[in-house]
Order: C-alpha cells, then structure tokens, then sequence
C-alpha cells in the first residue's frame, strides 16, 4: 500500500533554490534513504513532509489526503526526529518524554507504559531522573528519537539522527531503527550523508544532490542503472601527491583523491588497470603497503553521477 | 493547553535564582533609598567648624556624642552641597571667631536647613543646650575658682554665680539664623512610595522580558518547530507562553508588593481591584515588550546582552528612578509615553499615593494596553520573515 506521495515537491529560500520540483513515494512498511551530501536539500524536503514548511509547489500525499491543504492528516500518525536536538534540556529524560507523550494525547497507564517502553528501547532507562543537559551527546540523541516513537506512530521520519556521536550509539540507533521496523511495523524515511548507513538500512535509496533527486531504486538497482567504475584504494608510505598525478596518466582512470590517507582511483573497466598502477607507482621511490580493490557502492553510484565525493 | 503550561512552568526552575535576586534587590534598594522615612532612621547633619577653639570643638564632640543625630564634621562647600542636594537636613556652622564674639554678644552660630523636617526643632534646640552649657556658667564658674584657688586667693562662689548669671542671662548666647532650601519631595512619605513603585516595576521588567526570552531562544526555536509537526495548535503554543508569563509575572510583582506591604508598612491604597488592573495591563504590556526585543536579536546571548540596556533605559525614561517632573528637557518628558513603566508608575501613582479608585486608572491602563499591541504588531515582523 502506498503510504506518501510526493509530488513536484519545490521550495524557494531567498537566495537558494532548495527543493527542485523532485518526485517519489513510500510503500508502507519501507525504510526509504534520502541520501544526499550537505545541503542538497534533505532537511527540507523532510520539514515539507512533516508540515512544518509549507511548500512553494507540487503536493504530499499522505494516506490519500493532501498534509498541504490538511495538515492533522500526517501529524499525528507521525514521528518527527529533527537533525538538531529538540528537547527541554533542563528537564529530565522522563519529563520530556511525558511532555511529548501527551503532546500527542497519550494519558495515563498509556502513557506511563509507553514511557517505560520507549525508554527501554532507546536504552536510557537508568537516567531518567537526570536533567537532559548532563546527557552525552549519544544519549541526547537517543533520547531526540525516543519522543517520537511515544505515539506508535506509522511514520517515522529520521533527519541524520547520528550525526556527531560515537560509534556504539550509533550502532544501537541503527538496530532501533531495524526493530522499529521489522517488530513494529513502522515505514522509515531515513536521511543521511552516510551512505554505509543507508545501505544497512533501507530498502530503497532516492539521492538528492542540489535540490534534485538524481537516482532512486535498491542498491544493487543503482548500482547497475550507473554503471559504477572499479574501485580501487591504494596505500603507499610517502609520496602521495607525485601518486596522484602519475595515477592520473593512466587513461582508464577517471577521478584520483587522497582521502584519509588513501588513494582512491576510480577508473573505467580495464584489464590492464592493475599493471599499469604497479608500472606507475613502480617509477616512483615508495613502497605500495596496501592495495584494496572495492566492491561498487552508493559512494561510487554518486561520484559517476556528480563528479564529486558524499562528504568532505 | 495544560500539558503546555506545566511544561513551561518546570522550563521556568532555571529562572526562580533570577526571580528571586530580582525582589530581594528591588526590597533592598527601596530600604536604602527608602530608609530616611523609616522610624529607626537617624538624621543626617553635617557640621562645619571655623572657629576651632577649645570651646567650639568641645561643641561639636559633644553633638557627635549624640543619640537622635548623626553628626559628621565637613568642609563649608561640602556641607553646602549636602545639605543643597537634601543629603543632609541641615548644616550646623560654627563660624570663625565665634568663642571670642559670645563674649561681647555678637557670636551667631548658622543653621541652614533644607525644607521642612520635624527634627529641625529637636536639633537646634540640642545645639542650644549644648552651647549653654559649655559657655555656661558652671563652667566658667568652675574655671575661675581653680584659678582663685591656684593664686591662693578666697572667693566669694555665691557672688561669683551671682553676678556671672546676671551677665550672662542679659547676653545673647546664640543667634539662629535659617535659610531654607525648597526641597523637591512635597511630602516625605511619597518618596518612599515613589521609590518602592519605581523598584518594582522596574525589577519585576527583568524577569518577564527574560521569562518571553527564554520562550524564544534559539533551543526553544527546535522544540517550538517539534511542536508544531505535533498534533498541538499554534493557539495552545502561543497560549500557554502568555499564561505562563503573565502568572510569573503577577506572582513577581506580587512578591514584591506584599513585601512591602509587610516589611515597610506600605500602604497600597483603597482599591485592590484598582491595582491588580494596573498590574495586569503593565505585565501584558511588559510581555509584549518581551516579546519584541526577542523579534530584534537572533542569539541569547544578544538577547542579554541588549535588554539590561533597553529595560535600564526605558525604566529611567518612564519614571521609575526619579519622577519625570524632574527631568527638565520637555523632549524626554514627552518620549516617555512610549514606555509601559511611565502609565504602570502613573496608574500605581494614582491608586497607591492618590489613593484612587477605577474611575483614576482608566488613562495609563489604556495606553499601557495600546502599547502592548504596538509592540505585538511590531514583534511579528521578524516572526514574518523567518517563515
Ligand atoms: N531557512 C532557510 N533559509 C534560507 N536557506 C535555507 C534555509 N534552510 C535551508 N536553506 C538552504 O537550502 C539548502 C538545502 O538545505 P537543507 O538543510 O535542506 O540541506 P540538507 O540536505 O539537509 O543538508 P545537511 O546534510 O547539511 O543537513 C541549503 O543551501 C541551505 O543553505
Ligand atoms: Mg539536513
């Protein structure tokens, strides 16, 4: 069943054109990635969805009812997870989440119970008492999750809900994501600029880049439409930038970056690709300490789409 | 509604250390400023001594010794402006020479003085006595016999008292000669009240600007934006901002009233209704203002950093340091109608000074509610760019 439609979706800021007349829609019971690098235009996209931008143009369809002309019809089916926390942080976990329980009507042993439920599944049981300022930074955002999902909502919307925070509330973040889904049933629009994220995650990926979206479909989908170029990271002791532009030479290769220490060689099928860069690197004075040949991924799909990396 | 004003009442802890500094610092100025109306009170005199003999300086130590004054010695000029700027209630002036002229009649001590306090009567009365009895004839009596005494030489004491008594009793010891200064307070008890109700407005402004503040600062913005893409309405979020902030500001500026109810014996007039009409319009109009001094800045810390100067600014411009009939430029007089405190100061005036009643109040409350839409329409300005 078709849960969202969006359609001819636009949204002129000042002096930025943000949102470019984009399509797409979610099945129910689907984790959809917006997956896009800064600025794209993934948060606003997500404040139209959610009712707290009104569009320029186009429409969002919401269980056959127009939010636009009807906003209560998503509002109260729906989760908002903003991009920056949005909690009370000199209340304690447990108020904020009594506040936005009965934000959306629950009272009582409802609510009491859906407290205790959700704060188990966020994993912040045993500071409820505590003031959300003296939380991590993980907490927080777990916690920016929790109040969303008080409601059983049938729609989730997720705008890079981990970002800047280690890697184990990550993790959980993820896994919450997956059993919200799975056990609970809810559909999931999922953003982020990680595309590792939105690959474990969703069942289907839209790009966005410049307020467009410039693919959609599965991985493996996308992966073929884009005809993705072999990848190949090389790490080699010193030396790099003489690398590069010699790596640059070799007229299979399309695009060389440094990147964390890496050499990233994105290049056109080429059976002659790995003599050559041994021949290559071999004219120079270092030693080649790692060779890593890649599978294709979302990363690839964007850089043959756009020219340039997600992040940077 | 009510999920919305509780939450904001517990957002509110953060601000109960300002709540609270605000009325001790309001209580605590109108006692300073206030204290020269209170009963334990001690007048202030400054005393200025030109002569500088052993009689004239024995005068003095002995009014400083004195229980109902607080004498202190100063320079002429200091003392004038003292006494000019109503620091003191008066000068006491031993001129120069003064010793030797009580001896051929002509010694004058001055006695300037500003309006009109009862303790005058009671100073120079002490002044009097106190000069008598120095130049008195005990004394002198007393003196002379040890140098009889010392020269080996008899003396008749009863003769002595005698005809130094007659001398005495025919001369003038001292000649008092007032000069008034008009003073600006028509009636002393006002002061108190004027300062008490100037305090008030002005401190309990601190907590509902930052109290509107706080609803508005930039984390409340993502929790303001959360609410809205919840089933909440924008009349609930509104709503309850304003309960919110007109209760705390009622239960501040009721704080402080009552306090000085209690604490200074203040009458607050005939007409209850009266004043909590005064207050409610002030406290909307003061939430209004709040409310757009937020709309100007983008940070908190902008928002701290201008609204001491406007709240500060506004509250002299209205009144509520000194009366506005003192400030002579018409200009300023004339700008501070734009400001609530000067229609709070003149409709609290009315009810707690002039002891009126609804009929008084009619003016300053209505332009204290003009001003609040003024301010609200000029507040959603920048609310209307945003989105
Ligand atoms: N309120 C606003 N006013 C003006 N411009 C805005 C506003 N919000 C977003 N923009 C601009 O619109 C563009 C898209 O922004 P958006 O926040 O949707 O990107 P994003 O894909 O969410 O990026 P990020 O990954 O950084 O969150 C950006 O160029 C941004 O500067
Ligand atoms: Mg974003």
């Amino acid at each position: 069943m078709r849960l969202l439609t969006v359609k001819g979706l636009d949204k002129k800021f000042k002096t930025v054109h943000a949102v470019k007349g984009i399509d797409f829609h979610i099945e129910q019971g689907e984790i959809l990635g917006l997956l896009g690098p800064n600025g794209a235009g993934k948060s606003t996209t997500i404040s139209m969805i959610s009712t707290l931008l009104k569009p320029d143009g186009g429409d969002i369809i919401y269980n056959n009812e127009s939010i636009i002309k009807n906003p209560k019809a998503i509002q109260e089916n729906l989760g908002y997870v903003p991009q920056e926390i949005a909690l009370y942080p000199m209340l304690s976990g447990r108020e904020n989440l009594m506040f936005w329980g009965r934000a959306y009507g629950l009272k009582g042993s409802t609510l009491k119970k859906a407290v205790s439920e959700v704060s188990e599944i966020i994993g912040i049981d045993d500071r409820l008492k505590d003031k959300v300022k003296t939380y991590s930074g993980g907490m927080q955002r777990r916690l920016n999750i929790g109040v969303a999902l008080l409601h059983n909502p049938e729609l989730i919307i997720m705008d890079e809900p981990t970002v800047g925070i280690d890697p184990q509330s990550r993790k959980h973040i993820l896994d919450t994501v997956l059993h919200l889904n799975k056990d609970k049933g809810m559909t999931v629009i999922y953003t982020s600029h990680y595309m590792e994220e939105v690959e474990y995650l969703c069942n289907r990926i839209c790009i966005m880049d410049q307020g467009k979206i410039i693919a959609e479909g599965t991985k493996d989908e996308l992966v073929k439409a884009n005809n993705p170029k072999t990848n190949i990271h090389i790490k080699i002791d010193r030396d790099m930038e003489s690398a590069i532009v010699k790596l640059k030479t070799i007229e299979s290769v399309e695009t060389v970056i440094e990147e964390e220490e890496l050499i990233k060689i994105i290049s056109k099928q080429d059976e002659q690709l790995f003599k050559n860069i041994i021949q290559v690197i071999g004219e120079l004075d270092v030693t080649i300490l790692s060779m890593d040949i890649q599978e294709p991924d979302l990363e690839s799909v964007f850089l043959s789409l756009t020219g340039r990396v997600l992040r940077d | 509604m009510l999920n919305m004003i509780r939450v904001r009442f517990l957002e509110y802890k953060p601000m109960i250390p300002v709540f609270i500094s605000m009325t001790v610092m309001s209580l605590i100025l109108v006692y300073t400023f206030g204290i020269g109306f209170s009963q334990e009170y001690k007048p202030l005199v400054a005393i200025v001594n030109e002569d500088n003999t052993f009689e004239s300086n024995r005068i003095v130590n002995e009014l400083i010794a004195m229980d109902e004054f607080e004498i202190i010695e100063y320079e002429y000029e200091d003392a004038i402006n003292l006494v000019e700027s109503s620091k003191v209630i008066a000068v006491i002036k031993i001129p120069k020479d003064y010793s030797e002229n009580v001896h051929n009649g002509t010694g004058v001590i001055d006695f300037i003085k500003t309006g009109q306090v009862m303790e005058h009567t009671a100073l120079e009365l002490a002044v009097k006595s106190i000069t008598e009895r120095i130049f008195g004839n005990k004394d002198y009596i007393d003196g002379i016999e040890i140098a009889y005494i010392m020269s080996n030489v008899n003396m008749d004491r009863e003769y002595l008292e005698n005809s130094i008594n007659d001398y005495y009793n025919n001369r003038p010891i001292m000649i008092i000669k007032s000069k008034i200064y008009e003073s600006e307070a028509k009636n002393t008890y006002d002061s108190l009240k004027q300062s008490f109700m100037g305090f008030t407005l002005f401190f309990s402004l601190f907590t509902m600007v930052f109290g509107i503040g706080n609803i508005v600062d930039n984390k409340q913005k993502r929790v303001w934006h959360r609410q809205i893409v919840s089933p909440i309405t924008g009349v609930q979020i509104l709503g309850s901002a304003l309960v919110t902030g007109f209760l705390i500001g009622f239960l501040q500026i009721g704080t402080m009233m009552m306090s000085g109810a209690y604490i200074f014996n203040i009458d607050l007039g005939e007409s209850m209704i009266s004043l909590l009409l005064v207050i409610s319009a002030y406290i909307i109009s003061a939430m209004c203002m709040g409310l757009f001094i937020s709309g100007l800045v983008k940070t908190e810390q902008q928002l701290s950093a201008i609204s001491p100067m406007i709240i500060v600014s506004t509250s002299m411009l209205g009144g509520c340091m000194w009366p506005l009939e003192i400030v002579a430029n018409s200009f300023i007089r004339n700008l501070s109608i734009i400001t609530p405190q000067r229609w709070a100061m003149e409709g609290l005036r009315q009810v707690i000074i002039n002891r009126g009643g609804l009929s008084n109040i009619v003016e300053p409350i209505t332009y204290m509610l003009i001003l609040a839409i003024v301010f609200f329409g000029l507040s959603l300005i920048p609310y209307r760019k945003v989105t």
